[in-house]
């Protein structure tokens, strides 16, 4: 709803302009980049990809949120359920965004790529820093955790990494 | 690179989206050319000469010859 509003204001303002600012500004929608990291062209490729990957993590969310709201910590063949569902989820994004990737033309690839790149080095640091920080607060705080939240990391570290590639994809579309 | 693509649009009548549908690309990326932010790939700088009935050189320029 709150994405819709800004949005449709967004495109509505830029269509007005459309004729004063054609060769003035390149007009990437910054809305859909920060919250889908796609760039709000609404071709088919587009819409599968968002369509496909948010009802896909939704019934990963749904099951998850049962699994865990049911009895806690879940019992032993629920946790391997959810793993390879997660383990799932976390294949089946990629492989749809790669299909997405073949879809766009040269500039919007080459940013995707571009923004992948250094949302992967940007990624090295951060997994640098939670393999050191998880341990240490261990050691320095005595601050332990059940090893099911271990699985919690996972869609939170890929979360993480998306919003890190969106700000990375809103950078180079100031650029281009 | 500088290019001429800007005036021969204007002198052909075409949007930026017009050419991007003729192109097969975004109007974002025709935008992009047009204003030197980006250096298009062979094959599509090649589609651009083709579809104006120019040479690539004719079209596009190193920043070196600007002034020339």
């Amino acid at each position: 709803m709150l994405y819709g509003a800004i949005c449709e204001a967004n495109v509505m303002n830029a269509e007005n302009q459309e004729e004063i600012r054609d060769h003035e500004a390149s007009r990437w929608e910054t809305c859909a980049i920060l919250f889908w990291g796609a760039f709000g062209t609404k071709t088919p490729a587009e819409r599968r990809y968002i369509m496909r990957s948010v009802f896909a993590a939704a019934v990963v969310a749904a099951w998850v949120g049962l699994a865990f709201s049911k009895k806690f910590p879940p019992p032993h063949w629920v946790m391997i359920i959810t793993l390879l569902v997660v383990g799932a989820l976390m294949t089946y994004i990629p492989w749809e965004m790669s299909r997405y990737l073949r879809q766009l033309d040269e500039l919007a690839r080459r940013m995707q790529l571009e923004a992948m790149a250094w949302t992967y080095l940007t990624g090295m640091v951060v997994a640098g820093w939670l393999g050191v920080l998880m341990p240490l607060g261990h050691l320095l705080l005595h601050w332990s955790y059940p090893r099911q939240y271990l699985l919690l990391i996972i869609p939170f570290l890929y979360f993480l990494l998306e919003i890190v590639r969106a700000g990375w994809l809103y950078h180079l579309s100031r650029r281009y | 690179m500088n290019n001429h693509l800007r005036v021969l649009r204007a002198q052909h009548n075409l949007s930026q989206g017009d050419l991007a549908d003729k192109l097969e690309v975004s109007r974002q990326t025709v935008n992009a050319i047009e204003t030197g932010r980006y250096d298009p790939s062979l094959p599509l700088a090649f589609k651009i000469a083709e579809l104006f009935g120019q040479t690539i050189e004719e079209i596009f320029e190193p920043n070196g010859n600007k002034g020339r």
